[in-house]
C-alpha cells in the first residue's frame, strides 16, 4: 500500500524564483515550504515567501556555494526534520550523489531516483537507453573525455565542426562548439575547466554539431505505477550562447503529426529509463523535420510555465505527488493543449553590451497584470543583483488563444514591465516579438545572430527623448551651482581625456 | 535670436549623432525635431559624471556627452588628436574574476587572439585582442576580481 501523505515539510534547495515558485504549491497542498537563508543574501526576496526559515549552518571555511554543498543540505533537513528536499533547478537538482544521501538520511528527493539521474547525467549511458526505446541521435564520443589527446582522436573520427559539453552538466555551461582542428586545444580546456568549476567536474562530452537546428522538448511525467505521459513539447530555439531567452509552447514547428513522433519517442526513452518524475527530453530539429537525441534533464525547468499555461497543470504538484508515492492524477487523454503561451525570461543583462551581466539595485519595479499574464519573480524594489547569482531575475509568461495574440498581448505586457535601477532584457524581448522571422515562426538557435538586426527594440523618438533629458538636466544642475564660481578641474579634464 | 539665449548639444558617445537644443529665456526649450506628442516613456538618469549621461528609455540604454558649441569643438579637437594614439586600454567589459592571463608585458598578439579569461556570473568570457601589436601593460593578474570597466591590459597598437 502507498503510504499516505508521506511529505508534509518541503526544504526548497534553492534561491529566488524557482524556491517561491515550489513555496506557492507547496502551501496550495497544505505542506510547509521551509527556505534556506544564506549570508550572501540574508534579506532575499523568496524569504518572504516561506513558511519557516532556517539559516544555513555554520561551516569550517570552505569554496563551496551553499547550495551545492550536499552534505550541508541533508544534514539540515534531517536535524530539522523535513521531510522532503526540492532541489529546483541548477545547483543539485540533477546531482545522483544528492539523492543518495537524500535517501541514505531519509529525506525524500523530489526528483527521479540516484540511478536514472546518473545514467541521464551519463551522457553515454544516456545514449545507450535512447538507442534501446529507437529514439534517434547523432553520432560522438562513446564515453567521458578527460585528456586533450583523448579528445582529439575523437574528433579525427567524427570530423568537424562538433561541440564539447560539460559531461556533468547543461545549460549551456562547460559548452564548446569547435570548427577546425586548431581551436581544439582552447576550447577542450576552457570547456573542462568552466565544467569544473559550475558542476566541480572537469569531463567533457563530444558529439557531432549539427548546424542551426531548432531546439524542441517534450515535458513528461512518469508515477511509480508505470504510467508515462507527455504535457506537449516546447519550443526553446531563441537562444544565446546556448542559454535560452525567450520560450514558447507549442511549438510553431511542429504539426500533429510529428508532435506525435516526438512525444512518442519521449516517452518511449523514459519507459526504457524506468523514468519515475517529471522530466524534460531535449531534442534537436533539423530542417527536414528529423529529430535528434539531445539530452534529458531530471529536473523542473525553467521554462515550465509555458507548459502549465497551456495545459492547466501544475506541473511541481506533479512532480511532489509522484516523490509522495501517488498515481498520477490524470491520464493522457485528459491532457488539452488551449491556445498558446511565451515566457520572456528578464534578465539583469546589459543586452547593449554583449549581454553581460548588470549588478545594481532594483530601485522601482512595475509589472504588468490581467487575465493571461504570470508573473515569476524573486525580486522586490530593494532587492540587489550580485555576482554570486545567475542573472536572472524574474519570468513574464503570457497565455492567449493562438499565436499571433500571445505575441501581441506579452508586448503590451512587456511594456508595463518597467525595471528602474538595472538594465535588463526586457528590450531585447520586445526586439524578438517585433521581429517578422520569430512572427513567422520560422526561425533556428541561429535566430539572434542571423535574424535580428538590432538586439534592442526602440520607440519612435526614444533617442530624442533622452538627448532632451540630458541637455535639461544638466542645465538645471548648472543653475543649482551658479553662485559657486566655476573653476577648471584638472581632474576632470584629464578624465575627459583619458575616456576619449 | 535673444542673446540670452542659450545653445547646447547632446553628443550620442557610440553614433556621435548631435541633437541641438535651444535653451530659451523663457524656460523653454527648442529643438530640431518634431515635436514628442504625447509620448509617456519611462526615463532613467543611470549614471552621470559631471556631462556625461547615460540614460535608460524604455530600458534601452543611450549616453550622451552635453556640450556647449565651444566645449563641443574643443572635444572634436582632443578626439582627433587622441585617435592618433597607439596605445589601446582594453577595460573589463562585465564585473568578474580574473581566471587566467594568456599574455605578458612584452608578447607579440595578433587580432583574435585569447589575452585573458574573465569570469562572470559563472561563465568564461574570453577576452580577445582587437588589433595586432605588443603588451604594453598587464594590471590584473589571476584571481583577482575586476569591476565593469576596470583597465585590463594596455595593448601597443602595430602601426
Amino acid at each position: 500500500m502507498k503510504p499516505k501523505d508521506k511529505i508534509n515539510s518541503i526544504l526548497i534547495a534553492n534561491r529566488g524564483e524557482i524556491a517561491i515558485r515550489i513555496a506557492q504549491t507547496a502551501k496550495k497542498m497544505g505542506i510547509e515550504s521551509v527556505g534556506i537563508r544564506t549570508q550572501k543574501e540574508p534579506n532575499a526576496h523568496y524569504l518572504t515567501q516561506m513558511d519557516r526559515i532556517l539559516d544555513f549552518p555554520e561551516r569550517e571555511k570552505n569554496d563551496i556555494p551553499e547550495f551545492l554543498d550536499i552534505e550541508s543540505l541533508v544534514l539540515l533537513a534531517k536535524r530539522n526534520k523535513i521531510d522532503a528536499i526540492h532541489p529546483g533547478y541548477g545547483y543539485l537538482s540533477e546531482n545522483a550523489q544528492f539523492a543518495i544521501r537524500c535517501t541514505e538520511e531519509g529525506v525524500i528527493f523530489i526528483g527521479p531516483s540516484p540511478r536514472v539521474i546518473q545514467n541521464m547525467g551519463d551522457k553515454v549511458i544516456a545514449k545507450e537507453i535512447a538507442a534501446k526505446g529507437k529514439v534517434p541521435m547523432l553520432g560522438g564520443s562513446k564515453g567521458c573525455v578527460d585528456t586533450l589527446d583523448e579528445a582529439l582522436e575523437i574528433a579525427k573520427q567524427i570530423g568537424y565542426p562538433l561541440i564539447i559539453k560539460a559531461c556533468a552538466g547543461g545549460g549551456g555551461r562547460g559548452m564548446r562548439i569547435v570548427r577546425k582542428q586548431s581551436e581544439m586545444k582552447q576550447m577542450y580546456f576552457s570547456a573542462a575547466s568552466e565544467a569544473q568549476s559550475a558542476f566541480n567536474n572537469p569531463e567533457v562530452f563530444i558529439e557531432k554539431y549539427l548546424e542551426n537546428p531548432r531546439h524542441i522538448e517534450v515535458q513528461i511525467v512518469a508515477d511509480s505505477y508505470g504510467n508515462v505521459i507527455h504535457l506537449g513539447e516546447r519550443e526553446c530555439s531563441v537562444q544565446r550562447k546556448h542559454q535560452k531567452l525567450l520560450e514558447e509552447a507549442p511549438s510553431p514547428a511542429l504539426d500533429e503529426a510529428l508532435r506525435k513522433r516526438m512525444t512518442d519517442a519521449a516517452i518511449s526513452l523514459a519507459k526504457e529509463a524506468g523514468y519515475v518524475s517529471l522530466g524534460t527530453v531535449e531534442f534537436l530539429l533539423d530542417k527536414d523535420k528529423n529529430f535528434y537525441f539531445m539530452e534529458m534533464n531530471t529536473r523542473v525547468q525553467v521554462e515550465h510555465p509555458v507548459t502549465e499555461m497551456i495545459t492547466g497543470l501544475d506541473l511541481i504538484e506533479l512532480q511532489i505527488r509522484v516523490a509522495n508515492g501517488e498515481k498520477l492524477p490524470i491520464t493522457q487523454n485528459d491532457v488539452k493543449l488551449n491556445g498558446w503561451a511565451i515566457e520572456c525570461r528578464i534578465n539583469a543583462e546589459d543586452v547593449q553590451s554583449d549581454f553581460s551581466p548588470y549588478l545594481g539595485v532594483i530601485k522601482a519595479l512595475k509589472m504588468p497584470k490581467g487575465e493571461g499574464v504570470r508573473i515569476d519573480s524573486g525580486v522586490t524594489v530593494g532587492s540587489e543583483i550580485t555576482p554570486h547569482f545567475d542573472s536572472m531575475i524574474a519570468k513574464l509568461i503570457v497565455h492567449a488563444k493562438d499565436r499571433k495574440t500571445v505575441i501581441e498581448n506579452t508586448l503590451h505586457a512587456l511594456d508595463d514591465f518597467q525595471v528602474k535601477g538595472l538594465k535588463t532584457t526586457i528590450p531585447f524581448d520586445k526586439a524578438v516579438l517585433h521581429n517578422e522571422v520569430f512572427r513567422k515562426g520560422d526561425f533556428d538557435t541561429s535566430f539572434i545572430e542571423k535574424d535580428m538586426d538590432s538586439m534592442v527594440y526602440r520607440e519612435k523618438d526614444e533617442e530624442l527623448l533622452a538627448a532632451l533629458f540630458a541637455v535639461s538636466h544638466f542645465e538645471k544642475q548648472n543653475k543649482a551651482q551658479d553662485c559657486r564660481k566655476e573653476d577648471l578641474d584638472l581632474w576632470a579634464l584629464r578624465n575627459r581625456i583619458n575616456n576619449m | 535670436m535673444n542673446t540670452l539665449n542659450k545653445q547646447l548639444i547632446a553628443l550620442n558617445k557610440e553614433s556621435n549623432k548631435e541633437y541641438n537644443f535651444l535653451l530659451r529665456e523663457d524656460g523653454k526649450v527648442e529643438f530640431d525635431s518634431k515635436i514628442l506628442d504625447e509620448i509617456a516613456y519611462p526615463i532613467e538618469i543611470i549614471s552621470n559624471h559631471q556631462n556625461e549621461y547615460e540614460l535608460l528609455v524604455n530600458g534601452v540604454s543611450y549616453s550622451f556627452s552635453v556640450e556647449t558649441p565651444f566645449s563641443l569643438q574643443r572635444k572634436k579637437m582632443l578626439t582627433s588628436q587622441a585617435s592618433e594614439s597607439t596605445t589601446i586600454r582594453l577595460k573589463a567589459p562585465m564585473p568578474g574574476k580574473i581566471l587566467e592571463v594568456m599574455v605578458k608585458t612584452g608578447d607579440m598578439v595578433k587580432a583574435g587572439d585569447t589575452l585573458l579569461i574573465l569570469e562572470a556570473m559563472k561563465m568564461q568570457n574570453a577576452i580577445l585582442a582587437s588589433t595586432k601589436g605588443t603588451i604594453k601593460k598587464v594590471l590584473i593578474k589571476e584571481g583577482d576580481t575586476t569591476s565593469k570597466s576596470d583597465l585590463l591590459i594596455e595593448l601597443e597598437k602595430e602601426v
